[in-house]
C-alpha cells in the first residue's frame, strides 16, 4: 500500500521531518516500509521562462533557436517542438537540472548551435504519459518568470511504500488516516482532525436532506453483512461533466490510482483517506431495494471491469430486489455502475464478515481488489456510516448544490454493540512479559498514547480498547504487552539469559544420530559429496519409484500412491518424489561435461500415501525416535540414501563401470557392516526400473530388500540426457534403520587379539562368462564354520590357457581361533568340505 | 716342505685384504665371506690340516687364525658399511623415479553446507540443553496452521504461498509446524529446536526458493519473556557467524507469536548499503521470532496461565548465505559441484 506524505500531513504534522528517519520509525515501531520514494523533486529545479525570440536553425528545417528569459538572465535554447513560440510561457529545465529517468540537462551544441538547457513537455515533466510538443503554460495562473515551477504545480511528495504482509494484523491501518493516528502516536504529536466523524457527518447530511429524495430500502438477510448503510444524491450535474480538481486527481496519481471521474475518484478517495471501501451506483439502476445476501448456486455476473464471471456459490451478493448489483466487499456490477449520465446516486458503505469475502476470494482468480485486502482483514463496523460522511464533505466541496435523503443505517450483527472492550491486566504483568522494568506510568502513558484508556482498579488495570483496535487486533492480555513493547523499541530491551536446570537434552534423537553418521561415513570414509535435491519430480518418475522396495516375504505390503500437488508450479515439478534416484541422475547431468569423474550421495525423504485411516488424529506417534513418519498416518516420509558414482571416462568403459560397480558394493557392504547387519544376501536383478539387467544386485536383509547396486539404465540415460554411464546405489534407511540392532556405534565391546596363528587356504575357480560366481559366497558361508574368519576374491585372471570365455578367480580364506591353534586335521576337515561344497554346486576347483 | 698353516693363513690374509679392496658389490661381500669363513671355506679347508699338527704349531694355527677371523670379520662390516653408504649415494641414479609428476588432485567427499551450518546450530542448542525435534514436511493443516492461530478466515493464511496436495495435506510452510507437535508429546518445561526442509509457492530467483531449510526453536517454561529471547538470538548469531553482528529487533506479525519480532542483521554481502540479496535495504531478515501466542500453547495442551514460551523460525539459506557470501540461494538444491566443492 502507498501512502502520501502530504496526504499524511493533513492529519499530523510531520512537515521538516526526514522521510528516511519516518520510514526507520515506522520499520522499527509498526510495519515494514519496503521503499521511500520522493515524486516529482525536479519541479523545484523547473523554472518558468518566457521566449523573448524565436530564430530558425541556420542547419535544420525542424529546430528552432529561442531566446529564453529565466528572469536573472537569459538563455540561448535549441527547441525541436514545432508548437514553441515567441510570447509564450514555457516549462524550462535549465543546465544542471536533473529530469525524471536521471535525464541530466548538460550544455551541448545541436548542428553547431549552443543550447543552454531544455524546454520541457508535458511528459517530459511526468504530468502526463505522452505528449505532443512543450507545455505552454496559461498566462492566466499568474506564472513569474525565473520562479520555480512547483510553486504553481505543488506535486511534489514522498511516497512510502508498505509491504501488506506486515500490516495483515492491523485492519485499522489500511489508511492515511490509520497511519497518521500511528504516526501521531510514534511522534507524540496531537492529530490535527478526523475525517468523517459522526457528529459532523451527521450535522452535514441535515444540511444538505431534502424531503421527497427517494429512500433505498436495505435488507441485510441471513447475516451476510455486519452493517450496511445507504444513501440516495441527487441534484448532481450529469456526472461525465464532473471533472475531478487536480488535488484529487494528483492525490490519486500519488498513490498509484488511476482517476476515472469525480464520482469514482471520490469514492476511492475515501477509501483510501479512511479505509472504508465504498460503492457509488447510478440510483436510476437501482429499481427496488437493496438486498444483501449469500447467492445460493453459481451465478453469471458482469463487474464494472467489464469482466463476466462466474460467482460462487456462497459468496455474498448484492440485489436490487432479485438481480445481483454488486459482488459484496470486492466489486460493483457493470449494470449499475455510474455513466456520464448519472444524475442521481446511491452512495453505499458497508460491512461484511472477513470469513465472508476470504471465503469467495481464493475462487475469483486473484481479484484481489482494494476493497477485498480491506474487508479480509476484518474492518471495524464503525467506519461504514463515515465514509459516506466523509463522501459527501468532499463531494459538497465540488458540487455545493447536491441534495440527499434520508442515511439508511442496518445493522445485522456487531460483536461489540455498543458495548466497549476492557482488557483487566497487572502492570507487573507487562514487566514480567518484557523483561524489563518499566515504571508504570511510562506504561500508562505509552498505551494512552494509542488511545487506550487506563483506569486503576483495585485488581489492577482496566485498559479500555479503542473502537477501531478491537477487530482481530487488540483482543487479550498478550496483545497490550506488544503495543507496549514495539513502541517502547525492541531494541532498548536487553538480552537476559533463561534460568533452566542444568542437564542434557532430555530427548535423545535416534534419528539425528543415525543420519549424522551416515552422511559422516559417505563423505568422509567413502568419498561421496553430499547434495540436496528438490522433493518433486514427474508424474512417471513417481510411480516407477513406488515400486522400489517390494515388501518382504512375511510382510503384508502397504498400498501406497504418488503424493500429488494439487497446484505445482511447473507441471514437471507436480509429484513429490518417491525414489532420489532420478533427481541424483539430473545431478549426474549437470555435472558429467566437466568432471571426469564424481561421486554423489543424497541422504533425503521420499513421500507416499498409504490411505492408511488414521486411528485418532490427535495421537500421533512420538517422531524422535521412528525412523518412518506417519507410520500410523495416511501420508509416509521415509529416509532414503541414493548415491551416483561417474567413473573416469578413460579405458574399457565396460571394465571401468564394472569396476565402479564392485566399489559400490564394497560400499553398501560397509555400511551394513557399521550398522550391525553382517547376515545380509545378495540377488542379481534383471529388471529394475532405475537399473541395466546386466549389472544390477539388490541386497537383502532378513528377507527385505534394504540396497540396490547398478549400472544406470539406458533409458534412464535417454529420458534425462545422461550421456555418460554411472553406478547407482540406492538404500532404504527407514528400513535399515529399523532392522539394526542399534545406532552405529562408535565405540564397540573390546576383544584381545588373538594369540593364535591364523591360516590360509587358497583356491582358484573358472568361471564361464554368463556363469554368476556370486553363489561361492553364500556356499562358503552356508557351511557355517566358525573359525572361517574371512572369504577374499584375490586375483582374477583371463587368457592363456583359459578359453577366450572363461576366467580364472582366486579365493583366499582364512582360518583363525581366539581359543587355540588349529589342529591339521580340523583345516584339512574344513578345505575339504568347502571344496566339496563348491564342487557340487558347479564350481569345480581349478586343476 | 709343504707351507706351514700358519702361512698358509697369512697369505689367505693377503688375498682377502686385495679382494676385500676391490669389493663393489654386498652380495660379492656376503659370498667373500662365505668362501673364507664358510663350511666349505678357504679357513675352513686350512683348517682341517691341524689334525696332523703338533699340539704347538695346533696352538699357534689356532690363534693365528682366530685373530684372522677376528679381523675379517671386522674389515668385512667395515666394507659392508662402505658399500651400504655407497649404495645409499647412489639411489639417485641407480633407481630414480619421476618424483615430480604432477599427483592425480584429491577429492575428498564433502558435507552441503546446509549439514554443516545446521549441524553447528544443533550442537550449540544441545550444548544450552535444547533436544532436536523432527516432524513430517507433508503436513496436516491443523499442525501447520490451525494449531498457531491461523483460524479459517485468517488473512495471514495468504502470507505464505503454500503448496497443497491433492490428498488434502500441505507442504510445511515452516517448521514451526513442530511446535504443536512437540508440545504434544513433551512435558513441560521444555527446550527444542527443530531443523528441516519447508515450502513456499514461489517462483525461483536469486532470492527465493520454493524449497528451503529452517531451523524451529522453543521453549516453554513458567517465566519467558521478551528478554530472555533477545539473549538467545544474539548468542545464536554471535555463535553461527564467529562475531558480533549488527542486528536490529522491529515489529514482525506471525499469528502465533505474541508480540512478534523480526531479527533483521546487517547484510555481509554488501555491508549494509544495498544488494540483491537484502533487497537493496541492507538489513536480511533472518530469525523472525516471538513469545508464543497463548492460542497457541492452548492447542499444544498447556495453560498459558501457567507455561510461556518464546519460538523462533531461522532461516537456514539466508544465513549461510550471509556467512559464506552466497549470492544466489538457488545454489543450494542445484547439484552443482562447482559450488558444492567449495564447501
Amino acid at each position: 500500500m502507498k501512502l502520501s506524505l502530504n496526504w499524511l500531513n493533513d492529519y499530523v504534522d510531520l512537515t521538516g521531518k526526514d522521510p528516511a528517519e519516518i520510514a526507520l520509525r515506522l520499520t522499527m515501531t509498526c510495519c515494514e516500509v519496503d521503499e521511500t520514494i520522493q515524486q516529482f523533486a525536479h519541479l523545484s529545479s523547473v523554472l518558468v521562462g518566457k521566449v523573448v525570440a524565436k530564430k530558425p536553425h541556420p542547419d535544420a528545417d525542424k529546430l528552432s533557436v529561442c531566446e529564453v528569459d529565466l528572469g536573472k538572465r537569459t538563455e540561448q535554447i535549441v527547441c525541436g517542438a514545432p508548437n514553441v513560440d515567441a510570447g509564450q510561457l514555457v516549462p524550462v529545465a535549465p543546465v544542471g537540472c536533473v529530469l525524471p529517468g536521471d535525464f541530466k540537462i548538460k550544455k551541448t551544441k545541436i548542428r553547431g548551435v549552443e543550447s543552454h538547457g531544455m524546454i520541457c513537455s508535458e511528459a517530459e515533466l511526468e504530468f502526463s504519459a505522452e505528449a505532443e510538443g512543450i507545455m505552454v503554460l496559461d498566462p492566466e495562473r499568474g506564472f513569474e518568470i525565473g520562479r520555480a515551477l512547483v510553486n504553481w504545480f505543488p506535486r511534489q511528495d514522498t511516497i512510502f511504500d508498505i509491504d501488506n504482509k506486515s500490516i495483515t494484523h492491523r485492519p485499522d491501518l489500511w489508511s492515511h488516516f490509520g497511519f497518521a493516528r500511528e504516526l501521531a502516536a510514534i511522534y507524540d504529536l496531537p492529530l490535527k482532525k478526523e475525517p468523517g466523524l459522526p457528529e459532523e457527518g451527521w450535522k452535514l447530511l441535515e444540511e444538505i436532506q431534502t424531503d421527497g429524495v427517494r429512500e433505498i430500502n436495505i435488507d441485510i438477510r441471513r447475516e451476510s453483512a455486519r452493517a450496511y448503510c445507504g444513501l440516495v444524491v441527487t441534484n448532481l450535474p450529469p456526472a461525465g461533466t464532473l471533472k475531478s480538481p487536480a488535488w484529487l486527481t494528483d492525490r490519486l496519481e500519488a498513490v498509484g490510482a488511476k482517476p476515472i471521474n469525480l464520482l469514482v475518484d471520490l469514492s476511492n478517495y475515501v477509501m483510501f483517506d479512511i479505509g472504508q471501501p465504498n460503492h457509488a451506483f447510478d440510483a436510476n439502476t437501482i429499481e427496488k431495494e437493496i438486498v444483501v445476501d449469500f447467492c445460493d448456486q453459481e451465478i453469471d455476473f458482469t463487474t464494472l471491469d467489464g469482466n463476466k464471471r462466474q460467482i460462487p456459490q456462497q459468496s455474498v451478493m448484492i440485489y436490487d430486489g432479485e438481480k445481483p448489483v454488486a459482488l459484496g466487499g470486492i466489486m460493483g456490477g457493470a449494470e449499475t455502475e455510474i455513466s456520464d449520465d448519472t444524475v442521481e446516486l446511491f452512495l453505499e458503505s458497508a460491512n461484511f464478515n472477513r470469513r465472508d469475502i476470504r471465503r469467495t476470494l481464493p475462487r475469483l482468480g486473484g481479484l484481489r481488489t482494494d476493497a477485498a485486502i480491506r474487508f479480509e482483514k476484518g474492518l471495524a463496523p464503525e467506519n461504514a456510516a463515515r465514509a459516506i460522511f466523509r463522501f459527501v464533505e468532499l463531494l459538497r466541496q465540488v458540487v455545493p448544490e447536491i441534495k440527499a435523503g434520508r442515511l439508511v443505517e442496518k445493522i445485522a450483527s456487531d460483536p461489540f454493540a455498543g458495548k466497549d472492550l476492557f482488557i483487566t491486566i497487572k502492570p507487573d504483568y507487562l514487566r514480567a512479559r518484557l523483561g524489563e522494568d518499566l515504571p508504570d506510568d511510562k506504561l500508562r502513558v505509552i498505551l494512552e498514547k494509542l488511545h487506550f484508556e487506563v483506569e486503576t482498579k483495585k485488581d489492577g488495570w482496566q485498559v479500555r480498547v479503542p473502537w477501531f483496535r478491537r477487530h482481530y487486533d487488540v483482543e487479550v492480555p498478550i496483545d497490550l504487552v506488544e503495543e507496549v513493547g514495539r513502541s517502547y523499541g525492541y531494541d532498548h530491551i536487553s538480552g537476559k539469559p533463561p534460568v533452566a536446570p542444568v542437564e542434557p537434552p532430555r530427548q535423545p534423537n535416534q534419528i539425528k544420530k543415525w543420519r549424522d553418521e551416515t552422511v559422516d561415513l559417505f563423505s568422509d570414509r567413502y568419498g561421496y559429496t553430499e547434495v540436496c535435491l528438490y522433493s518433486f519430480c514427474v508424474e512417471a518418475e513417481a510411480r516407477a519409484g513406488l515400486n522400489d522396495w517390494p515388501a518382504g516375504k512375511k510382510a503384508k505390503p502397504i498400498p501406497r500412491e504418488p503424493v500429488e500437488l494439487a497446484n505445482p508450479t511447473h507441471q514437471e515439478q507436480a509429484f513429490m518424489r518417491t525414489s532420489l534416484v532420478p533427481g541424483l541422475a539430473r545431478a549426474a547431468v549437470l555435472n558429467e561435461e566437466r568432471f571426469d569423474e564424481f561421486r554423489l550421495f543424497e541422504l533425503g525423504r521420499v513421500y507416499s500415501y498409504t490411505g492408511m485411516e488414521t486411528p485418532d488424529a490427535k495421537i500421533r506417534k512420538p517422531f524422535l525416535s521412528d525412523p518412518v513418519f506417519g507410520r500410523t498416518e495416511d501420508h509416509r516420509e521415509e529416509f532414503q540414501l541414493g548415491a551416483i558414482h561417474v567413473p573416469r571416462r578413460r579405458g574399457d568403459h565396460r571394465e571401468a563401470n564394472f569396476r565402479a560397480s564392485l566399489e559400490a558394493r564394497s560400499v553398501v557392504e560397509d555400511y551394513l557392516r557399521q550398522l550391525g547387519l553382517n547376515q545380509y544376501s545378495t540377488r542379481h536383478e534383471s529388471e529394475r526400473p532405475w537399473y541395466h539387467g546386466g549389472l544390477a544386485v539388490a541386497y537383502e536383509v532378513k528377507g527385505q530388500v534394504v540396497a540396490y547396486v547398478g549400472l544406470v539404465h539406458p533409458r534412464l540415460q535417454k529420458e534425462l540426457g545422461l550421456k555418460r554411464d554411472a553406478i547407482i546405489t540406492q538404500m532404504n534407511l527407514s528400513a535399515l534403520w529399523q532392522l539394526a540392532p542399534s545406532a552405529i556405534q562408535r565405540w564397540k565391546w573390546y576383544q584381545p587379539p588373538s594369540v593364535f596363528p591364523s591360516v590360509h587356504f587358497e583356491f582358484t575357480i573358472v568361471v564361464k562368462d554368463g556363469q554368476s560366481s556370486g553363489p561361492i559366497r553364500d556356499i562358503v558361508a552356508d557351511l557355517k564354520f566358525s573359525e572361517l574368519t574371512r572369504l577374499e576374491l584375490v586375483d582374477e585372471y583371463r587368457g592363456e590357457p583359459l578359453a577366450g570365455d572363461e576366467q580364472a578367480l582366486s579365493f583366499r580364506v582364512e582360518f583363525s581361533s581366539r581359543d587355540q591353534t588349529l589342529t591339521p586335521e580340523r583345516i584339512q576337515a574344513m578345505q575339504d568340505a568347502i571344496v566339496a561344497a563348491l564342487e557340487k554346486a558347479g564350481y569345480p576347483l581349478r586343476s | 716342505m709343504s707351507q706351514s698353516l700358519l702361512e698358509q693363513i697369512q697369505e689367505l690374509e693377503q688375498s682377502v685384504k686385495e679382494k676385500l679392496k676391490n669389493i663393489a658389490d654386498l652380495n660379492d661381500l656376503d659370498k667373500l665371506r662365505v668362501d673364507i669363513l664358510g663350511k666349505k671355506g678357504s679357513l675352513t679347508a686350512i683348517l682341517r690340516g691341524l689334525g696332523k699338527a703338533t699340539p704347538e704349531e695346533r696352538k699357534a694355527t689356532g690363534q693365528a687364525a682366530n685373530a684372522f677371523k677376528d679381523r675379517l670379520e671386522t674389515d668385512i662390516a667395515d666394507t659392508k658399511i662402505r658399500l651400504e653408504e655407497e649404495w645409499y649415494q647412489s639411489l639417485a641414479e641407480r633407481d630414480w623415479y619421476d618424483a615430480e609428476r604432477l599427483p592425480p588432485v584429491l577429492e575428498p567427499g564433502r558435507r552441503h553446507p546446509l549439514t554443516t551450518t545446521q549441524r553447528e546450530i544443533e550442537e550449540l542448542f544441545t550444548s544450552m540443553g535444547f533436544s532436536i525435534l523432527d516432524g513430517p514436511e507433508v503436513e496436516a493443516d491443523f499442525y501447520n496452521f490451525g494449531a498457531l492461530n491461523f483460524t479459517d478466515d485468517h488473512p495471514a493464511r495468504d502470507m505464505q504461498d503454500t503448496f497443497w496436495t491433492k490428498t488434502g495435506r500441505l507442504l510445511r510452510t515452516h517448521t514451526s509446524s513442530i511446535q504443536v507437535r512437540g508440545m504434544e508429546n513433551l512435558k513441560p518445561p521444555f527446550r527444542v529446536i527443530a531443523p528441516g526442509r519447508v515450502y513456499r509457492y514461489e517462483e525461483l530467483d536469486a532470492s527465493h526458493e520454493h524449497t528451503f531449510y529452517q531451523v524451529e526453536g522453543m521453549m516453554v517454561d513458567t517465566e519467558i519473556n521478551i528478554g530472555h529471547l533477545i539473549f538467545m538470538m544474539k548468542t545464536l548469531l554471535r555463535e553461527v557467524l564467529g562475531r558480533e553482528t549488527e542486528v536490529r529487533l522491529r515489529p514482525g506479525y506471525f499469528p502465533f507469536v505474541e508480540p512478534g519480532f523480526e531479527l533483521d542483521m546487517k547484510c555481509l554481502l554488501c555491508g549494509g548499503k544495498g544488494c540483491a540479496v537484502c533487497k537493496q535495504s541492507g538489513w536480511v531478515e533472518v530469525l523472525p521470532c516471538g513469545l508464543v501466542h497463548p492460542n497457541v500453547l492452548r492447542a499444544g495442551g498447556l495453560n498459558p496461565d501457567e507455561w510461556q514460551g518464546f519460538a523462533f523460525g531461522l532461516g537456514l539459506n539466508r544465513l549461510i548465505m550471509m556467512r559464506h557470501g552466497i549470492e544466489d540461494i538457488r545454489h543450494f538444491q542445484s547439484g552443482n559441484l562447482r559450488f558444492l566443492r567449495q564447501f
